[in-house]
């Protein structure tokens, strides 16, 4: 058994604990450049990040973004989750909800950019239908990160509620509809109990996803949307590796326990 | 005594790997004339190409392998590789000669490795204090859809109070801290507004006015390219050479305006690498040769470039700013970079508490 699972215990060992331990150790210095004297281990940067409201504030913005981008995409996912789970073809409706994830996320989040610009697709067509004078601010703020992160993540949310869908059985939504369930409470006793396993998975995943997200937030926010990957990335511009380390150390351990704590939870209830 | 005895050991450890796969397989052989040399996409390089590095292979007989990235990029690989750097050559703003000199990745330049070094107009060299040469300057100022807007500001100060009072509507696009481009205007409009470099302050509470009506603060040189052209922004500050590329796309209408009292000077720097291959320098003396750069030229008329020897074909020339090509440089504005590199961090630190992302 060991050593079958040797391989991705190496694995592991190299690419996630070592650079782990590395980005560890690095958060307990100085950047070189604030601190030329280097005066050896530090918690200063642990200590700026979590004893100044401001960075805090970058974190619970963080966390914000992953709730309203998985809340969204939960919402949207899964009626069309279902209706995936119950098709006799699902070919096609395989291929449109995948067909996204080929696009690379720049070319996606440029796409939203053209929608929802000011000249975009979705300003003109208000303004030409009358509902508004002005063009509306779509984009380079919360709405249109929040908007193009749905879109980018919704996919996984779709498969992972899909594939445990798919497993329950119709036979108990017809016997619920034959004892007067309506299609409320069928979904509300049946199905989404059941389906409380690919939730978990779904909600996780596009948690994890949307809060390490930069590329869409970078090309789509504006000045308020300071979200931690993205400080991380202006530390690593200004060469101040250390406090990036600090913050990525921040991220990744919020990420885990959120993990820890949603697997528990989700576990928990789909077995009560 | 233990193997590891310091950090930097220890982090060499773990990044010799990486590092190896950062160096070219050729460079792997050590073969000395073949030289890594950082240089950004697209057309930049094929203006090296055009020149510089033709000029490299026939005096040394090596080959030149081109890293792309941005100057951070190129730092963050150096400093990975500081022993066997994976970059021999490295470019970089203004704002990083100084921050490279501090981390000790760059040597100063040996004038006698480096003669054309002596060929190059003051203005590009003086500032760096030996670190580095600047190599093509271009002018930052306002770039605007003049269908749009009519009155363009005559100043800095003007632009900034007529962003502020909403004028231009939410419609404007401004460069980010983090963008050498962005700290050098923010330091002259700074130092018009009275501040200093110690108090950054005026600059940030007039930024925090005009933030309102700043559609992004942008990062990347090519976003305001792309906004002006789709009518997201009608007013951005931006460069003239990048104006000038959007003009030759077909956007007559975008038009570059020096504010007073200038622009500050902004340009690319050449650096060697420490502990880099010694075949550097005769790459350097290329980059600073006036054929070589003449060629570079062809691709970004409206650039000036810093050797004395230049001249410019017509095209070029009605692009430029005529106090370079007097070679007066009234329209620049040196910012003190020294300076401006040791306060970064704290002008960093309260751009982002007070303007944002």
């Amino acid at each position: 058994m060991i050593l079958f699972l040797l391989p991705i215990l190496v694995f592991l060992l190299a690419f996630f604990v070592l650079p782990f331990g590395v980005m560890l150790y690095e958060s307990m210095f100085l950047s070189p450049l604030l601190a030329p004297e280097n005066p050896g281990p530090t918690l200063a940067n642990y200590a700026k990040l979590l004893g100044d409201f401001f960075y805090l504030k970058i974190v619970l913005q963080t966390l914000a973004l992953g709730v309203a981008v998985t809340t969204l995409a939960l919402i949207i996912a899964y009626p069309v989750a279902y209706l995936l789970a119950r098709a006799r073809s699902r070919q096609l409706l395989v291929f449109l909800i995948i067909s996204p994830l080929v696009v690379s996320v720049v070319i996606r989040s440029y796409g939203w950019m053209v929608l929802l610009g000011r000249a975009g697709t979705v300003n003109t067509l208000l303004q030409a239908s009358g509902i508004t004078e002005a063009p509306l601010a779509l984009m380079y703020n919360w709405f249109g990160v929040t908007v193009a992160l749905t879109h980018v993540l919704l996919p996984y949310m779709i498969l992972a509620l899909a594939s445990v869908i798919e497993g329950i059985p119709e036979s108990l939504e017809d016997t619920a509809a034959v004892l007067g369930a309506g299609a409320w409470a069928r979904f509300r006793y049946v199905l989404l109990p059941l389906s409380l396993e690919g939730v978990g998975a779904g909600v996780t995943l596009v948690f994890m996803l949307a809060i390490g997200s930069f590329v869409s937030v970078l090309l789509l926010g504006g000045s308020e949307t300071l979200i931690l990957p993205l400080l991380i990335y202006q530390q690593v511009m200004l060469i101040n590796n250390n406090f990036a380390a600090a913050l990525g150390a921040a991220l990744l351990i919020i990420s885990l326990a959120l993990l820890y704590v949603q697997s528990r939870a989700f576990r928990t209830r789909a077995t009560a | 005594m233990p193997i590891i005895q310091s950090r930097r050991e220890l982090l060499q450890a773990f990044l010799a790997g990486s590092a190896s796969l950062l160096v070219p397989a050729d460079r792997a052989k050590a073969a000395p004339t073949n030289i890594v040399a950082s240089s950004f996409a697209g057309v930049w390089q094929d203006g090296l190409k055009a020149g510089v590095i033709p000029c490299y292979k026939a005096k040394n007989g090596g080959d030149v392998a081109l890293v792309f990235g941005t100057p951070s990029d190129f730092v963050q690989k150096i400093m990975a590789t500081r022993d066997r750097p994976a970059i021999d050559v490295v470019i970089g703003t203004d704002a990083d000669v100084f921050q490279n000199a501090q981390l000790g990745i760059i040597e100063k330049l040996d004038a006698s490795k480096v003669p054309n070094l002596a060929r190059l107009v003051p203005i590009f060299t003086n500032p760096y204090e030996g670190w580095a040469f600047g190599y093509d300057g271009g002018r930052d100022g306002l770039s605007v859809n003049t269908k749009k807007i009519k009155e363009v500001p005559k100043s800095w100060v003007e632009f900034t109070e007529q962003v502020a009072k909403g004028r231009y509507g939410r419609a404007v696009m401004y460069p980010h801290l983090t963008a050498t481009d962005g700290y050098a205007i923010t330091w002259l409009i700074n130092r018009e507004l009275g501040g200093n470099l110690n108090n950054p302050e005026p600059a940030i509470k007039r930024l925090r006015e005009m933030k309102p009506y700043i559609t992004k603060f942008w990062t990347s040189n090519a976003e305001p390219g792309t906004a002006l052209t789709s009518g997201e922004v009608d007013i951005a500050a931006w460069t003239d050479g990048r104006t000038f590329g959007v003009q030759s796309a077909g956007h007559k209408e975008i038009e570059f305006f020096l504010p007073t009292p200038g622009s500050p000077m902004v340009t690319i720097c050449f650096m060697k690498v420490k502990n880099g291959a010694e075949s550097g320098w005769d790459y350097l003396n290329c980059a600073a040769d006036a054929k070589n750069q003449a060629a570079w030229n062809q691709f970004f008329p409206g650039y000036y470039m810093s050797s004395i020897d230049n001249d410019y074909p017509p095209a070029s020339r009605e692009k430029q700013d005529p106090t370079s090509l007097d070679k007066s440089f009234r329209n620049w504005i040196l910012p003190p970079w020294k300076e401006l590199a040791r306060v970064r961090p704290a002008w960093m630190e309260l751009w982002t508490k007070e303007i944002g992302a």
